[in-house]
């Protein structure tokens, strides 16, 4: 228990310091990228080198993705400040974001759909996809 | 180098420069409604209307509002929540990295209805946005509006769009995506799993995944994966397209 709690510990310092290290190549290289994709980029790099995901990175990935959805509240409060413009433009809006998805998620479906109807199960899915969304969130 | 040096800490600096005890209590209340939010969502089996997210906004936007409180003092309150957002975000090459495996495997057969997804869906709502007269703002935010919230928002600010606009457009498209999905599978009649995660993933980001993951593991394993590249995918053109 004590253990599982200063590795998953060790595994949230690991994260924040790939955070922030991508932090300063974003201001210093002046990046292009949201610093956060910098920060993938580096993790996924570690990953593959190391052929495996560290236990630590694994126990504190699990909970920072399934809560997740706190990490973004601050930004969605922000809907208080944008009521003008959202009654504005409320048709736009509606189009944009009703229509458009539906309309879009139909014609993915179809093409997938059309491209993907003949494989079938002689893949092995890897099953830990339990880590972040299997907790049903953000 | 300094200079980078002040600009990062100037990020953290809310955290030291603002009364404690104010801050305890928002991240404390903002905290306890999100929790209840979420499980009142569990327990009425996951029904998309009752995101977590909208219903602790809606619940967040009253308590503001019944106590008088400033809508930019409470977020200086929350920074703590929005400085974590980072390392969570970092901990998405987790989810990928497992998926790997599957997209060595099927190369471009994922790949392709991944890309359809991720360009079809900016560019209808690109497209409705620039029609019907909009600020460019929020023309540029809409390009941003089928990937993972948190790469959204970074995106969205170096193309010139707002990351909170890009926020709330996002989790309403994940939540309108994630509703119709049945309706629209049936429709398209793709009985596949991958392709109904892929699609998902792609085009609903987390809020479809989840929705994935109700249908089958492996329909949730290929969301996951279109999630994923659709987001790196997207905020990587982007920024090089409009930057």
């Amino acid at each position: 228990m004590n253990s599982k709690l200063v590795c998953g510990f060790l595994g949230f310092a690991s994260l924040a310091l790939i955070y922030l290290v991508s932090l300063f190549l974003f201001y210093y290289l002046a990046i292009p990228l949201p610093p956060a994709l910098i920060g993938i980029f580096l993790l996924l790099l570690v990953l593959i080198m190391r052929r495996s995901v560290p236990v630590s990175i694994n126990i504190s990935a699990r909970p920072m993705l399934a809560y997740m959805g706190l990490f973004l509240l601050p930004a969605l409060i922000s809907v208080l400040l944008y009521v003008d413009l959202f009654t504005k433009h409320y048709l736009a809006l509606i189009v944009a974001v009703g229509f458009s998805t539906v309309v879009s998620l139909g014609i993915t479906l179809w093409f997938s759909q059309k491209i993907l109807s003949r494989v079938k199960a002689n893949i092995s899915v890897v099953n830990e996809v339990q880590t972040p969304h299997s907790e049903k969130d953000e | 180098m300094t200079s980078v040096f002040q600009q990062i800490t100037a990020l953290f600096s809310p955290l030291w420069t603002q009364n404690t005890i104010f801050m305890i209590g928002c991240l404390l209340t903002t905290l306890i409604i999100y929790l209840l939010c979420r499980a009142l969502h569990l327990k009425f089996n996951q029904s998309t209307l009752l995101h977590p997210l909208t219903t602790s906004t809606f619940v967040i936007g009253m308590v503001l509002y019944f106590f008088h409180v400033d809508v930019a003092e409470y977020k200086q309150g929350i920074t703590l929540f929005e400085l974590l957002l980072g390392p969570a975000t970092v901990a998405l090459a987790v989810p990928l990295y497992n998926q790997l495996r599957v997209l060595r495997q099927l190369g471009l057969r994922v790949l392709l209805p991944i890309i359809i997804g991720g360009t079809v869906a900016p560019i209808l709502a690109w497209l409705s946005v620039y029609l019907l007269d909009t600020p460019l703002q929020l023309q540029m935010t809409m390009l941003v509006k089928s990937i993972t919230t948190p790469l959204a928002m970074g995106t969205a600010e170096l193309i010139g769009g707002s990351a909170e606009l890009a926020a709330i457009i996002v989790i309403i498209t994940g939540i309108v995506g994630a509703t119709f999905a049945p309706w629209l599978i049936l429709l398209t009649k793709a009985d596949s799993e991958y392709a109904q995660g892929l699609a998902l993933g792609s085009v609903a980001h987390v809020i479809g995944t989840s929705r994935a993951l109700n249908i089958s593991e492996t329909c949730g394993a290929f969301a996951t994966l279109g999630l994923c590249l659709n987001g790196v995918i997207t905020a990587l053109l982007l920024p090089l397209l409009f930057a």
